[in-house]
């Protein structure tokens, strides 16, 4: 069975700064949704908060968090998640979605670092998730990231990314750029990853562009087109998970909106073909 | 064992806040683990270089690096929250007690002036204040300060940074500056005079007395004859800070 977030469907675009303004003029109506972080909105007043509203009356909202550290060693940030979840309820936002990643030690480095896949780390972070979804009182979804540098790992990214949502019983975001990334950096085929997807558990789906550093080597900088063969992967992908909702992110480089809300549309497009 | 995967985690992190001092964890390629020494210090120094565009020009490139050098390395930043980001650089920095290099004299005093600019500009909207009787007289009743607002005494212009090259030998006499968001959201930055920036400094502390008393109270070590021109001026200043909503009226 599809897994369903109420309102969510199509395609969607993370919003960031430059779009607010041209977007307030002219509603963009390629967006079906949008999805934004809360930590770049959370009590913030002002000329930029009173913006916030007119995103959230006009489609429906997903957040996505960057600064929980849900695999971080210092414990939970509680009260970022009551404020998330007050918030969420505040403005109608309709899931929550974290990194699996950490981003602290005591403190916060603003960065997704890789959690080392272990036996120990599934039972911990899982154990995390399913108290941020006791605050809540909701489910969450967790993002598989990129990852440029494997230590202590006792088995495999895919491996570990099963065991985690199976523990945790929580949803996943699938971001196929991600997975692409790391079936480059770390030698494995990009279709046996999603082939080993727990496919219920996929609540929405991330693309977005990557830089080659080298043949063996590609960040994931959400500043460029999405490239060729990570459209390919999202076909894939829809063809194994019928097509689910998919956010486009694009944080640097910003193209012309046209240029920018053409990849939206053309994610559309690729998930007409695959319906 | 957690042990185990956490001190990976903590030594990872370790390297990344101070990369000379502590070896990054054993097995990945140094290019590897550099990817992540670039993505730390190259998002954290654009996000605070967003926020403090005065320091970044004043210090130029290498200075300012070093800067956010030395904040990733000596702070454990708490906020969640990008838009508080300015607000960790800057509590770190106030506790800092000895000169860098890299660090000008005014240093201290242009990170306090950007990241309270910054604050005031994304802080939430203040709760309705029932206790402030908006139509109320500044002159004969209690005047109310919009929290929106702060108050700097400055000894260098630190605020006149976009279009001059800061000195460290400071102006003979301080500015006073008022940083305040406007009720449209707006930022806005005025200089304020002796008299002006006096008044409404009781004001925030606090005062209790009205707009007439905190006035006579100031004239007190005034020549009598210079008195009645500056309670006048004093007056015309309250009335000035009501029109556009320093004050928010006087309490009830």
């Amino acid at each position: 069975m599809t897994p369903v977030i109420e309102g969510i469907s199509g395609a969607g675009l993370g919003l960031r700064r430059p779009y607010l303004k041209p977007f307030t003029e002219e509603p963009p109506e390629e967006v079906d949704f949008f999805e934004l972080a809360p930590e770049n909105w959370i009590g913030v007043g002002g000329a930029l908060g009173s913006r916030l509203g007119f995103f959230t009356e006009r489609w429906p909202v997903i957040a996505h968090g960057l600064s929980l550290s849900i695999g971080g060693p210092h414990p939970l940030n509680e009260a970022l998640v009551r404020d998330v979840g007050a918030w969420m309820d505040e403005y109608g936002v309709r899931l929550y979605s974290e990194h699996l990643s950490y981003t602290s030690d005591d403190g916060q480095l603003y960065d997704l670092l890789p959690i080392p896949c272990t036996a120990e780390a599934v039972r911990y972070v899982a154990g995390r998730i399913r108290q941020v979804q006791d605050i809540l009182g909701r489910r969450i979804a967790v993002e598989n990231v990129s990852y440029y540098a494997s230590m202590g790992a006792e088995m495999s990214d895919a491996e570990f990314l099963a065991a985690v949502l199976e523990e945790a019983d929580c949803g996943l975001l699938l971001d196929v750029n991600n997975v692409y990334v790391n079936s480059v950096n770390h030698g494995y085929d990009p279709r046996a990853f999603l082939d080993a997807i727990p496919a219920d558990r996929v609540l929405y789906l991330h693309t977005a562009g990557h830089y080659d550093e080298a043949p063996d080597l590609l960040i994931d900088t959400h500043g460029a087109t999405v490239k060729e063969e990570v459209w390919d992967l999202l076909a894939y992908a829809y063809k194994r998970l019928g097509p689910r909702p998919t956010v486009l992110e694009r944080d640097f480089n910003q193209p012309p909106l046209p240029e920018l809300l053409a990849e939206v549309t053309r994610i559309r497009d690729v998930q007409r073909s695959c319906a | 064992m957690t042990d185990d995967f956490q001190a990976l985690q903590r030594q990872l992190t370790a390297h990344l806040r101070d990369p000379q001092s502590n070896p990054a964890p054993d097995g990945p390629e140094d290019r590897r683990i550099g990817i992540y020494r670039r993505l730390v210090f190259g998002n954290v120094s654009r996000l605070l270089a967003a926020n403090f565009p005065i320091a970044r020009k004043q210090l130029g490139q290498e200075a300012f690096s070093a800067l956010i050098r030395d904040f990733l390395r000596e702070h454990r930043a708490e906020t969640p929250y990008f838009p508080r980001l300015a607000g960790e650089l800057q509590a770190w920095y106030q506790k800092v007690q000895h000169r860098r290099e890299y660090d000008p004299a005014w240093l201290r005093e242009l990170l306090l002036f950007e990241s309270e600019k910054r604050r005031l500009r994304n802080c939430a909207d203040p709760a309705p204040a029932p206790e402030i009787d908006p139509d109320g007289d500044v002159i004969s009743g209690v005047p109310a300060p919009s929290p929106l607002l702060r108050l700097l005494t400055l000894r260098y212009p630190v605020h006149k940074g976009k279009s001059i090259k800061l000195d460290d030998a400071p102006p003979d006499v301080p500015s006073f500056l008022l940083l305040r968001r406007d009720s449209a959201g707006r930022m806005r930055t005025e200089e304020l005079g002796v008299l002006s920036a006096g008044l409404l400094a009781m004001i925030l502390d606090g005062s209790t007395q009205t707009g007439a008393e905190l006035l006579e109270g100031m004239m007190q070590q005034a020549p009598a004859d210079a008195r009645p021109p500056l309670i006048r001026q004093g007056k015309e200043h309250l009335r000035r800070f009501r029109r556009i909503g320093v004050l928010l009226g006087v309490y009830r």
